[in-house]
C-alpha cells in the first residue's frame, strides 16, 4: 500500500500533467483546489479521476467521493463542486485501504 | 507488403445531407470516391448513439457485449450515481488490438472510450477525452510533444462542453456561425495531426475519426435537409447555412488529403456510427413517468438535467440524485442520452423501488402504457418502439443496461426535465441522430460505382480486418457483405477466419504497456524531487 507522500506525489504529478499545455505557473500544495486555484475544468477533474484509477490498477470510488463532498460541504452544491489536491490524496489513502470493488481485474 | 487502409469516420454523416452537397459540388472528392467505388447505408446500433455506435464499429460487437450502452452507467454500489464510462468498460478486443495481434501497427485517432490508454503498437490520441487529458493517454508517450515540435497546437482541439450541450438546444445564428468555425479549426487541427502521423509514423490501418459532422447537424440539420427548406431561408439562416456548407467543404479537403497522402494502392474507407434526421418534438420522459405514479419529484424540481452528452463533469454522477423523491420512484429516465428507462428494485439506496416478484409485471405494465401514449395534438404515436434489455442488449453487459429503451417516432432523445405537458412540437427542427448512417469505399479490389443493400455497423470490424488481410475472429458478429470486393480480388484473398478475439480486462498491467518506461517512471520521480516532494 502507498504511503500518503507517494499518492500526494502521485496526485502532483499528474496534475502536472494536466496542466502542461496550460499557462500555469502557481505552485500545487495540498491546500490548492483542483477547479479554483489551477484552473481545471469539471471534466478534466473526471480525468484525474480516471489517471488515478490507472495509476494504482483498480477501480476508485469517485462518484461517492462526490457525494459524500456534496453532503458533508455546506459551500457545495452540484454546480459549485471543487475539491482540494489535499482532499484527494485522503480520498485515494481511504479507497486503497478498502476492500476492492468489482471488475477491478 | 499489406496496402494501407485508411478508415475517415464521419460522426453522424447522413447521405440525406451529404448527397444535396455532392450534387452542388461542394465535396467534390467524395463525389470521386463514390464514383469509383461503393456506398450503402450503414445501420447503427438499436438506440443509435455515438460510444455504443463507435464501439460496435470498432469492435465488431454489438452493445450487450462490448458493454459499452450510453455515456454513462450506474453506479454499482449506488444505483442512483452515475459512473462516466472509460476504455476500461469496453469488454471486447478492438480492431486495433486485432491488428497489432497480426503484427501489424495502427494509427486511431478520436475514437471514443480510447482513453486511459490501451497497450497498442502504434499510434492513439483518444477522442471525447478533455485536451488537458491528452498527454496522459495518448501513445506513445511523448507524440504530443512530437506533434508540437511540428507545429500542432493540440490545445485546438479543446471543446466547451457547455456550448455543446447548448448546440443541441439550438443557438443564436451568430453565436452557431461562431461555433462553426471553432469546428473548422479543430478538424484543421486533426487534418494536421493525421497527415504528420501518415508520414511520420505510417502504420498499414490508420483512422481518423471527424466528430464536427454530428455537431454541426445537430444545429443546422434544417438548412442541410433539403426536405425542411419549405419557403427557402431567411438572411441570418442563409449565412448559418453557408458556414455549415464551408464546414463540409473543408472536410472534403481533408479526406482529399488524405487520400493523397495514403497513394493510388490504398484502400479508403468512410464509415459513420449513425446518421442524421429532424428532431421535431420534445417528449419529457420523467414528466410523464411522474404523471403515472412511476416517479416522485423531490420537492419543487429545478431544471438542472442537462442535454445529451453535455455534462460528462464532476456533476454527472449525481445528476439526478437530489431531484428525486427516490423511497416513491419505482422508475426513472436513467440518461438523456441513453433513452433508457432503469425500473428500481427493493433494498437499494435510497429506498422505495420493486421486489424481484413485481419487476416483471410492473415492465410489462409500464411498456404497454407508454406504447399506448399518443400525441394529443396529431394523435399520432410517440413511442415508436419499446425496447426490453433482452432486446436491446443480449449479451454479457445485458445487465448493466436500461430496463426499457424508448425509440421515439423522431429517434430524438428524451428530456428529463419537469414539465406540464409530455410532448410539444419544437418551433423549428433540431437535428438528432437516426439509425441510417453511411458506408463508402474506394481502392484496390472493392467494387466501382456499386450501391449495396444496408450494412450493419458491425460489418465494419469484418471489412477493415479483411482489408488488411487479418483472419476474422469467429466471434465477431459482423461479416464482409457480398459484392464490396470484386470477384476476381475475393477468390485472389479469400476471406480467413481465426480464433476468438482475446477477453479484455478491465486494467491490464503496466507490464503489457509498451509506452510507459522506466525512464517515464524516473521522470516522475525527477519531478516530484524538484516540487520538495520526494527527497
Amino acid at each position: 500500500m502507498p504511503e500518503r507522500v507517494t499518492i500526494l506525489a502521485d496526485v502532483v504529478s499528474i496534475l502536472q500533467e494536466l496542466l502542461e499545455d496550460w499557462e500555469f505557473d502557481g505552485a500545487i500544495t495540498e491546500a490548492s483546489y483542483v477547479l479554483g486555484d489551477l484552473g481545471l475544468e469539471s471534466i478534466d477533474a473526471v480525468a484525474l479521476g480516471t489517471a488515478l484509477e490507472e495509476k494504482y490498477q483498480r477501480t476508485l470510488p469517485f462518484a461517492q467521493f462526490l457525494s459524500a463532498k456534496v453532503q458533508s460541504d455546506q459551500a457545495s452544491t452540484e454546480l459549485n463542486l471543487d475539491f482540494t489536491v489535499g482532499e484527494i490524496v485522503d480520498f485515494v489513502v481511504s479507497a486503497l485501504n478498502a476492500p476492492a470493488s468489482a471488475r477491478t481485474q | 507488403m499489406t496496402p494501407q487502409t485508411v478508415l475517415i469516420g464521419l460522426d453522424g454523416a447522413t447521405f440525406t445531407v451529404l448527397d444535396p452537397l455532392l450534387r452542388e459540388g461542394h465535396m467534390p472528392v467524395l463525389r470521386r470516391l463514390i464514383d469509383r467505388g461503393v456506398r450503402a447505408i450503414l445501420r447503427s446500433t438499436l438506440h443509435p448513439l455515438t460510444p455504443p455506435a463507435w464501439v460496435s464499429l470498432m469492435t465488431g460487437r454489438t452493445p450487450g457485449n462490448h458493454g459499452i450502452i450510453d455515456f454513462f452507467r450506474p453506479d454499482a454500489d449506488d444505483p442512483r450515481l452515475l459512473t462516466i464510462l472509460t476504455s476500461r468498460d469496453v469488454r471486447c478486443e478492438t480492431i486495433w488490438s486485432i491488428a497489432n495481434r497480426a503484427g501489424l501497427a495502427v494509427t486511431a485517432l478520436n475514437f471514443p472510450m480510447m482513453a486511459p490508454p490501451r497497450p497498442i503498437d502504434g499510434t492513439v490520441i483518444p477522442g471525447w477525452a478533455p485536451v488537458r487529458y491528452l498527454r496522459l493517454s495518448s501513445r506513445p508517450k511523448g507524440i504530443l510533444n512530437h506533434l508540437s515540435m511540428a507545429g500542432v497546437d493540440v490545445r485546438d482541439l479543446s471543446t466547451d462542453l457547455n456550448e455543446e450541450g447548448r448546440a443541441l438546444e439550438g443557438m443564436p445564428a451568430g453565436e452557431a456561425i461562431d461555433w462553426i468555425r471553432k469546428h473548422r479549426q479543430r478538424e484543421a487541427c486533426w487534418q494536421a495531426i493525421t497527415c504528420r502521423l501518415m508520414a511520420d509514423r505510417p502504420a498499414p490501418l490508420t483512422a481518423v475519426l471527424v466528430d464536427g459532422v454530428d455537431k454541426i447537424q445537430h444545429l443546422c440539420y434544417r438548412l442541410l435537409d433539403p426536405a425542411l427548406r419549405g419557403d427557402g431561408y431567411g438572411a441570418q439562416d442563409e449565412l448559418l447555412r453557408q458556414e455549415a456548407i464551408r464546414y463540409f467543404h473543408q472536410l472534403d479537403g481533408f479526406i482529399g488529403e488524405i487520400v493523397q497522402r495514403a497513394g493510388p494502392e490504398a484502400r479508403i474507407l468512410l464509415a459513420s456510427d449513425h446518421g442524421f434526421g429532424p428532431w421535431t418534438h420534445v417528449f419529457y420522459l420523467n414528466a410523464w413517468l411522474h404523471q403515472h405514479g412511476y416517479l416522485a419529484w423531490a420537492g419543487r424540481p429545478g431544471d438542472a438535467t442537462p442535454a445529451v452528452g453535455g455534462d460528462l463533469g464532476l456533476e454527472a454522477p449525481r445528476r439526478q440524485i437530489g431531484l428525486l423523491d427516490w423511497t416513491r420512484t419505482i422508475a426513472y429516465g436513467l440518461s438523456v442520452s441513453g433513452n433508457g428507462i432503469r425500473i428500481r428494485r427493493s433494498g437499494e439506496p435510497g429506498g422505495g423501488g420493486v421486489s424481484a416478484e413485481d419487476y416483471h409485471t410492473v415492465r410489462r405494465q409500464l411498456a404497454a402504457e407508454l406504447l399506448q401514449l399518443r400525441d394529443p395534438e396529431t394523435g399520432e404515436p410517440i413511442v415508436q418502439r419499446l425496447l426490453t434489455r433482452e432486446e436491446a442488449y443480449p449479451g454479457a453487459a445485458m445487465e448493466a443496461a436500461p430496463d426499457l429503451t424508448v425509440l421515439l417516432r423522431d429517434y430524438g432523445f428524451v428530456s428529463l426535465q419537469p414539465s406540464d405537458v409530455v410532448t410539444r412540437r419544437r418551433a423549428t427542427p433540431l437535428g438528432t441522430h437516426h439509425p441510417d448512417g453511411i458506408f463508402v469505399g474506394a481502392g484496390p479490389g472493392l467494387r466501382s460505382g456499386a450501391t449495396l443493400a444496408t450494412l450493419s455497423i458491425v460489418d465494419v470490424a469484418s471489412i477493415l480486418l479483411y482489408s488488411l488481410n487479418v483472419a476474422v475472429p469467429a466471434d465477431l458478429e459482423g461479416r464482409v457483405p457480398d459484392g464490396l470486393f470484386d470477384q476476381d480480388f475475393f477468390r485472389s484473398q479469400p476471406l480467413r477466419r481465426g480464433p476468438p478475439t482475446v477477453p479484455q480486462t478491465a486494467f491490464q498491467t503496466r507490464a503489457d504497456d509498451p509506452s510507459m518506461s522506466a525512464e517515464d517512471e524516473a521522470e516522475i520521480t525527477n519531478r516530484l524531487k524538484a516540487l520538495g516532494y520526494v527527497e
